[in-house]
C-alpha cells in the first residue's frame, strides 16, 4: 500500500541490531553503574573490613580479656563472631539507599527509565545487584571470621563447640541478613527519593525508632523485637535469645522487606520520573 | 550515486516491514510522533493543556517555545517518563512503553545533566549500552561520532554544559533508533558545536528518521529546523514549515525616492498610509509595490528603492506568542 508512496523518504537503515530490553541486560547495566562509581566500592569495602574485622577481633579480645572481670566470665560461643553484622547492615542499607536517590539527584533516573521503560524490571536489577553484593560481603566476611576465629581462641587454649548446620546458618544468614536489610534501603530510597531525607529516615527507622517503645513502657522490648534489625539479626544470634527463633526473625524482616519493595514499586510505578 | 547495498538495504527493509506485520500500515506514514491531547498538571496548575500535534519522518522538526511553556514535560510525556493527566502520545503507533528495544526506535536526550557526575562517560554509555545488549563497538563509534572518545573515561561532572549535550547526544544515538528527541541539544555548545548538531540532525532526516527537537532561542532553531511547532503557555500556536512563517509580507513596501512630499502626496491621495523611518524613505501601507511604481511614475518621482517588507522569523514569533497570552488572558 504504502510502499511506494513514500519514496522520497530513505528507508532508515540500521547497522547495529539492538537486542530487546531484558531483565538480564537490565541486571547487567546495573551492575556496570555499580561498579562505575568510587563511592560504592568504599562503602561495601568498608562494610566489609568491619566485618571481617569483628570476626577476628572478638576471639582476640575473648583471648586477652580481663578474668578478673565477673563480665568476662563466659565460655566462647561462635555467635560472637558475627555479633555487630546487625548494626554494621545500615551500611549496606545506605549504600542500597544511595543507589536509587543518586539517580534522581542527577536526573540519571531519566537516562535509566528511557532504557527500560518497565520500571519494576529497573528496581528489581538494582535490588538483585545490591542484595548480591551485601550477601557476598556477609559470606565471605563470615567464613574469614570462622576460619581464623578457632585458630585465635586456641592460642589461648580455648575452643567453641559448632556443628556444621549451625556454621551454615551463621555464615549463609550473615548473607541473607545483610541482603533483605539492603533490599529495605533500596525501597526506602525509591520512596523518599531525596538522598539526606532518605539516608536520615533509613537510620531514624533501623536505630531510633525501635527503641522509643521503651522509653514509655517495659512492654516496649515486647514491639522493639519486632523490627528489621532486632527480629533479623536473630537469624546470627544463640538460638534461645528471643523465643521467635533464628528464623521466625529473619521471616519477619523478608516481611519488612517485602512491603517496603512493594509499597516502592507501586509508588515507582505512579509517579513522574 | 547508484548505491547496490542501499537498494539490497531497501528491499530487505519492505521484507522485513512485511514479515513484521501490520503495526505500521495503519499510520500514513510510517515514522511519526503523534500527540493527541495531551494535558498535564502539576498541583492543579497546567503544564500543557489539551495539545496535539505530529511530527513527521524525513525532516527536522523544531519544538519552539518561552522557557516554561510546556516543552519538556511535552518531549517527557511522549517518551514515559511523565505521566500525562490527560491524552496519550505514541510513536510509530506504539507508546514508548510498549517496545520491546525501545532504544532501536527512539534516542531521546531530555537533560544534558542526566548522568551521574561521578561516574565516567564509557561508565555511563556503557550501562545503557548493556540493557538492549548494544556491542562495545556502537558505544565507540557514538564516542567517536561525538567528539568525546578522548574524555571517555573522565568523569562526566568535571564535564562542561557542551561536552554534557555531547555526552546526551552520544547516549541517543547508541540504539541507531529511527526517532530522535532532543530537548534543548544545542544549549551551551559552541558555534561549532551548533553546526555539528546540525548537520547531524540534517543528516539523520535524510535518513528519513523522525528527528523533533526544541529550542527557546528562535535564532538557533531556524538554522537546524525545517518545520516548527510553537508552544506558548501550554498550547500549540503554530505548526508549520518553517519558510512560510517568514514567506508572508506583513503588506508595507520600503520606497526611497528623492522627491519624498511628491511622492507622499500622490500615494496617500491613492487611500495609502505612509510612515517614514529615515530621510528619503517611506514605509507604505495600503498599496502593493506595483502601485506604487505607477503612481510614482504618472507623478514623475525618481524612486531608487521599492522593497516589500516582510516580518522576520523573530516578529513572527513574537507576534504569535503576543497573540497566544491574550487569548489566555481573555
Amino acid at each position: 500500500m504504502s510502499t511506494t508512496t513514500d519514496m522520497a523518504a530513505a528507508p532508515v537503515v540500521r547497522r547495529f541490531p539492538a537486542g530487546e530490553v531484558s531483565l538480564g541486560g537490565t541486571i547487567v547495566s546495573e551492575w556496570i553503574k555499580f561498579r562505575g562509581l568510587a563511592s560504592n566500592h568504599v562503602l561495601a569495602g568498608f562494610a566489609f573490613l568491619l566485618l571481617t574485622a569483628n570476626g577476628i577481633a572478638m576471639p582476640w579480645a575473648y583471648v586477652f580479656r580481663d578474668r578478673g572481670s565477673p563480665k568476662a566470665n563466659y565460655d566462647a560461643y561462635p555467635e560472637m563472631i558475627v555479633d555487630k553484622t546487625g548494626y554494621v547492615g545500615i551500611v549496606l542499607a545506605v549504600l542500597a539507599v544511595l543507589m536509587i536517590t543518586n539517580e534522581y539527584r542527577s536526573a540519571q533516573i531519566g537516562t535509566t527509565l528511557l532504557a527500560v521503560p518497565r520500571r519494576t524490571a529497573v528496581l528489581v536489577a538494582k535490588a538483585s545487584i545490591i542484595a548480591g553484593v551485601s550477601f557476598l560481603i556477609g559470606v565471605v566476611s563470615s567464613a574469614v571470621g570462622f576460619a581464623l576465629a578457632p585458630i585465635i581462641l586456641a592460642g589461648g587454649g580455648y575452643g567453641y563447640v559448632l556443628e556444621t548446620p549451625e556454621l551454615a546458618r551463621l555464615v549463609l544468614g550473615s548473607g541473607l541478613y545483610l541482603a533483605a536489610l539492603s533490599i529495605l534501603g533500596i525501597a526506602l530510597g525509591t520512596i523518599i527519593r531525596n538522598v539526606v531525607a532518605a539516608v536520615l529516615a533509613t537510620i531514624v527507622l533501623l536505630l531510633i525508632v525501635p527503641v522509643i517503645p521503651q522509653m514509655f513502657s517495659e512492654y516496649g522490648t515486647e514491639i522493639t523485637r519486632f523490627f528489621p534489625i532486632q527480629a533479623g539479626s536473630l537469624l546470627l544470634a544463640p538460638t534461645g535469645t528471643d523465643p521467635m527463633g533464628p528464623w521466625t526473625g529473619y521471616a519477619v524482616l523478608l516481611i519488612w522487606t517485602l512491603a517496603s519493595f512493594v509499597v516502592a514499586a507501586i509508588t515507582f510505578l505512579r509517579r513522574d520520573a | 550515486m547508484i548505491n547496490p547495498w542501499l537498494a539490497v538495504a531497501d528491499a530487505h527493509a519492505s521484507v522485513a516491514s512485511m514479515a513484521r506485520g501490520d503495526r505500521y500500515e495503519q499510520e500514513e506514514d510510517a515514522m511519526t510522533i503523534d500527540v493527541e491531547g495531551l494535558t498535564k498538571t502539576y498541583r492543579g496548575t497546567y503544564a500543557v493543556r489539551d495539545v496535539s500535534f505530529s511530527v513527521q519522518s524525513g525532516k527536522v522538526t523544531g519544538f519552539l517555545g518561552p522557557n516554561g511553556a510546556g516543552k519538556s514535560t511535552t518531549m517527557r510525556s511522549i517518551v514515559g517518563l511523565d505521566r500525562p493527566t490527560a491524552g496519550r502520545a505514541r510513536i510509530d503507533g506504539s507508546e514508548y512503553r510498549a517496545f520491546a528495544a525501545p532504544l532501536r526506535e527512539v534516542g531521546a536526550l531530555l537533560d544534558a545533566r542526566a548522568a551521574h557526575r561521578s561516574r565516567s562517560a564509557l561508565n555511563h554509555l556503557t550501562s545503557i549500552a548493556a540493557t538492549h545488549r548494544i556491542p562495545r563497538s556502537r558505544v565507540d563509534e557514538v564516542l567517536e561520532a561525538t567528539g568525546l572518545s578522548a574524555v571517555a573515561r573522565k568523569k562526566v561532572g568535571g564535564f562542561s554544559l557542551g561536552m554534557g549535550q555531547r555526552l546526551g547526544i552520544a547516549a541517543a544515538l547508541l540504539g541507531d533508533p529511527g526517532t530522535l528527541i532532543l530537548d534543548e541539544p544545542v544549549n551551551g555548545l559552541d558555534p561549532e558545536g551548533v553546526t555539528w548538531v546540525r548537520e547531524l540532525l540534517a543528516r539523520l532526516a535524510a535518513e528519513g528518521r523522525t528527528v523533533f527537537l526544541s529550542s527557546h532561542l528562535l535564532n538557533e532553531l531556524a538554522l537546524i529546523a525545517d518545520h516548527v511547532i510553537i508552544i506558548g503557555r501550554g498550547e500549540i500556536i503554530a505548526d508549520a514549515p518553517i519558510g512560510s512563517l517568514t514567506e508572508q509580507g506583513d503588506g508595507r513596501v520600503r520606497v526611497r525616492t528623492l522627491d519624498v512630499p511628491a511622492l507622499t502626496r500622490r500615494i496617500t491621495s491613492a487611500g495609502a498610509t505612509v510612515a517614514s523611518s529615515e530621510p528619503g524613505v517611506l514605509d507604505v501601507e495600503g498599496l502593493s509595490a506595483e502601485q506604487i511604481a505607477r503612481a510614482a511614475n504618472e507623478a514623475g518621482v525618481l524612486i531608487t528603492e521599492l522593497t516589500p517588507l516582510r516580518q522576520t522569523l523573530e516578529e513572527a514569533y513574537n507576534r504569535l506568542t503576543r497573540d497566544a497570552q491574550e487569548f489566555v488572558s481573555a
